[in-house]
């Protein structure tokens, strides 16, 4: 995500357009299992972009909703099963926030397709892969990101803006 | 000064004269009174007592861009200073108290070595009409700060509503300007009198809070006394008052960042936030949210009568109204007048 | 008078005489009408400024932070929760605190009145019976006092302290059982997301919704953090609404809906549907009340073995 992107040239030609998804693996399941996946010569679309975090409970909502508003079109967070975290407890306690994001994004009218968690373990490197062929074609279908996306000439005063500014 | 008539049913022509040669800002209702641009007079609203938000975001903007940076341009082009608009602009109807407060806001931001191009810009391409009181909130008190329902300083046109017909002042040259050619008949001694004497009969009905211009010269007695305590303990420091004021003009400047692009703004601050005076070491002067209070009422009422020579209130009352702890500062004000007795 | 007010004085009066506490917080008439004042009152003679009816809407909570007195606070039912949600998680010596439950008929919202009386400047207000009678713009209005009341009240579904060291005798309103007024997500998402950039468009970030929440107490708010700068300081659509989202988050499970933030916010933004959302989220999925018991751990702050997972993306 190098530049903020003009939505409207993504969606007057969008063939050119491919989502830019950004995902955050915890170290010891999520990010292994996507490694298992490359070294199984697994094929998934390469529209995802890996963060490595220690654990998903690493995760806060600030991340997603910055993630979202700089422009990502989607938003992966993946760690390990309930029980099996590396830190005992990091992802029980991550399951509960990110059940509330969902919920709270849901309640704005954000598109929820955006956002997915899931539980990949280090030895599912065919479920990592078909995990991003699920997220990517949800993603795609949604098509690029229009909600929270910030854009830096944009006040709230919207009479100002009328005032013909050169912003 | 120039004092004619303008009947009420020529106000459309002019309105619309105006908004084919610069921006018109008027009060426009929705759920609460507001100003905003104008195209006609059929969108103003003129029997309204205040906006809840000040005039003053239309020169001393809440958010604006003073420089812009792309790192991806030419080295030449990599900074931009923000375009400085100086699109002719009229605040039509606007109250004294609000008139009143750009003067003290240009005494900020047009006084000294470094007057603000973005501010000046804006305020040399501005007219303002002035529109007088025909009656007052309970949470006025313009007459306790040097103002008035008829107070024509700042505005350029002044109206009074006198019925049937508007008594216009051409307080200027810009309002001499401003009419440009328009037939003002002269008024009639009868209308000007009613006129003024209604106002100054809505000046005297007025509750006064007496002896405001002590409390400058008796500054350090005043920052040192008990009472700040009793006073702030009720104050919760939101902030609501500051950002509804028509003359507090602190600001922050922040660089806001995308990436290889950017702009620097500079953005509403309020000195009740005790991000405020936090130091980068940690310490901060005034953590105490007395002090705030205390900071806030003396920069208005003694430092800036100090610096500026008047006092940094227009009484509009509206961070009384806002205060959702309902204070008042007219009652604090005649605490400090008072030499801060203590509350028995 | 309100027999209640009498309940109140006699209270402080015998608090402050027995010497259990150096400060009664309660209410007094305010300076402007429909809004009452913070009492602080310290000793006997103090006393009779304190009052009851239903412009208290104020969280009396906030003044509690960092005050090392032992007060007496009048807490209505939302309060009481607030004063619970900040035992939890120790902001509050419970020994110094005097909770004195009052049981409450519902507060009145300003903007209501306000739009009842065509958005003029209310001159004066008094309740008459079980109607609001006002004066604005020279003319005079009124409704049943139960139209005038805040959402937050409407909806209110404990209006009687459950925590509390003594309980003041009273009729409070009916509440409205849990889960009763829970807004079904619409069906239409765009609608949702129209009322919410709507809301956040008027967003003028001044905080005071932040400042006056008696729960909202980080010495570092994330909208401040310049180290990230997660959230612009500009009012900016996006960092509105990313603002208003994570005063929201931050308070999932902690707010007690005690409509301080509405009351405070002078551009009248309203998010309340994101906070009852995220309420009704807590109490079904990991069945926690907020502020109804000060030794449960707040819900964000432990797990279950057994928590759903309905929001995962499984494949």
């Amino acid at each position: 995500m190098t530049e903020v992107q003009n939505p409207k040239s993504q969606i007057e030609n969008p063939v050119e357009w491919q989502p830019k998804i950004l995902a955050f693996l915890c170290n010891w399941c999520s990010y292994a299992g996507a490694d298992l996946a490359g070294v199984s010569r697994l094929q998934y679309p390469p529209n995802v972009r890996v963060i490595r975090v220690p654990c998903s409970a690493r995760v806060g909502p600030l991340f997603i909703l910055s993630a979202l508003q700089r422009g990502a079109d989607g938003v992966l967070v993946s760690g390990c099963h309930p029980g099996d975290c590396h830190y005992l407890s990091g992802n029980l306690v991550a399951r509960r926030r990110f059940a509330l994001l969902k919920a709270l994004l849901d309640e704005a009218g954000f598109e929820t397709d955006r956002v997915h968690f899931s539980w990949i373990s280090a030895a599912e490197g065919g479920r990592f892969a078909e995990l991003i062929r699920e997220v990517t074609e949800k993603v795609r279908s949604l098509g690029p990101a229009r909600q929270f996306v910030k854009r830096l000439n944009a006040t709230t005063i919207d009479e100002l803006a009328r005032e013909g500014t050169s912003e | 000064m120039r004092r004619g008539i303008l009947a009420k049913e020529r106000l459309g022509d002019l309105i619309r004269r105006w908004a084919g040669e610069r921006l018109v800002v008027a009060p426009v209702r929705h759920d609460t009174v507001e100003f905003e641009p104008v195209s006609s007079a059929d969108e103003i609203e003129l029997g309204y007592r205040n906006t809840r938000l000040p005039a003053k975001r239309f020169l001393f903007r809440p958010s604006e861009a003073l420089l812009r940076f792309d790192l991806k341009a030419a080295p030449e082009r990599r900074v931009t200073e923000a375009a400085t608009e100086s699109r002719p602009m009229v605040l039509f109807a606007v109250r004294p108290c609000e008139a009143r407060s750009f003067t003290l806001l240009d005494r900020v931001f047009l006084g000294g070595d470094f007057p603000d191009p973005y501010y000046a810009n804006r305020r040399g391409a501005t007219a303002v009409v002035g529109l007088a009181c025909a009656a007052f909130a309970p949470t006025c008190f313009c007459t306790s700060v040097g103002g008035g329902p008829a107070d024509r300083t700042g505005a350029d046109l002044f109206l009074f509503d006198v019925g049937e017909v508007f008594l216009v002042d051409v307080v200027s040259k810009r309002g001499e300007e401003l009419l440009a050619g328009l037939p003002l008949p002269e008024a009639q001694p009868e209308t000007v009198e009613r006129a003024d004497r209604a106002a100054a009969q809505l000046a005297a009905a007025m509750t006064v809070v007496p002896g405001l211009d002590q409390i400058g010269p008796r500054a350090e007695e005043v920052f040192g006394d008990s009472c700040w305590q009793k006073i702030g303990e009720r104050c919760i420091a939101c902030a609501a008052c500051s950002f509804l004021c028509p003359t507090c003009h602190c600001f922050d400047i922040q660089d806001e960042v995308l990436d290889q692009i950017g702009r620097r703004v500079r953005n509403y601050d309020s000195c009740m936030f005790p991000l405020f005076t936090l130091h980068a070491s940690g310490h901060n002067p005034r953590a105490e949210k007395s002090q705030r209070v205390r900071q806030r009422l003396m920069h208005k009422f003694a430092y800036f009568p100090e610096h500026f020579g008047a006092m940094a209130c227009v009484g509009c009352g509206r961070c009384i109204r806002a205060c959702p702890a309902a204070n008042d500062i007219r009652q604090w004000l005649r605490i400090l007048a008072a030499s801060c007795p203590e509350r028995t | 008078m309100n027999p209640l007010v009498s309940q109140i004085r006699d209270t402080a009066r015998r608090l402050l005489a027995e010497g259990r506490v150096e400060l009664v917080l309660g209410y007094e008439t305010g300076p402007v009408p429909l809004r009452n004042a913070p009492c602080f009152v310290r000793n006997a003679n103090e006393v009779d400024s304190l009052t009851w009816d239903h412009f208290c809407s104020l969280n009396l909570a906030v003044f509690l932070h960092g005050n090392p007195r032992r007060i007496a606070i009048l807490a209505k039912g939302c309060d009481s929760r607030a004063i619970v949600n900040m035992l939890k998680e120790r902001r509050l010596v419970r020994e110094n605190l005097a909770i004195v439950g009052i049981p409450c008929r519902g507060m009145i919202d300003r903007a209501k009145v306000e739009r009842l009386a065509g958005g003029s400047e209310i001159e004066a207000a008094r309740i008459v019976g079980e109607k609001i009678i006002v004066v604005a713009g020279g003319r005079m209005v009124e409704a049943p006092v139960e139209e005038m009341l805040r959402n937050a009240c409407r909806e209110c579904a404990a209006p009687t302290p459950t925590y509390y060291d003594l309980l003041l005798d009273g009729t409070a309103r009916s509440p409205v059982a849990v889960g009763a007024i829970d807004e079904l997500p619409q069906s239409d998402r765009t609608k949702r997301w129209r009322r919410f950039e709507a809301e956040a468009a008027k967003c003028i970030r001044c905080y005071a919704c932040r400042n006056v929440c008696p729960l909202c107490y980080c010495r570092e708010c994330c909208a401040d953090q310049s180290n990230p700068r997660w959230i612009g300081t500009s009012p900016n659509p996006s960092d509105n609404e990313m603002f208003l989202l994570m005063r929201a988050l931050h308070l999932a499970g902690r707010c007690v809906d005690c409509g301080a933030c509405v009351d405070a916010c002078p551009v009248g933004v309203d998010v309340r549907c994101l906070f009852k959302r995220l309420e009704r989220e807590v109490r079904e999925r990991f069945g926690h009340i907020s502020g109804a018991d000060p030794n449960e751990k707040p819900p964000l702050a432990t797990f279950s073995t057994t928590d759903p997972e309905d929001f995962l993306t499984t494949v």
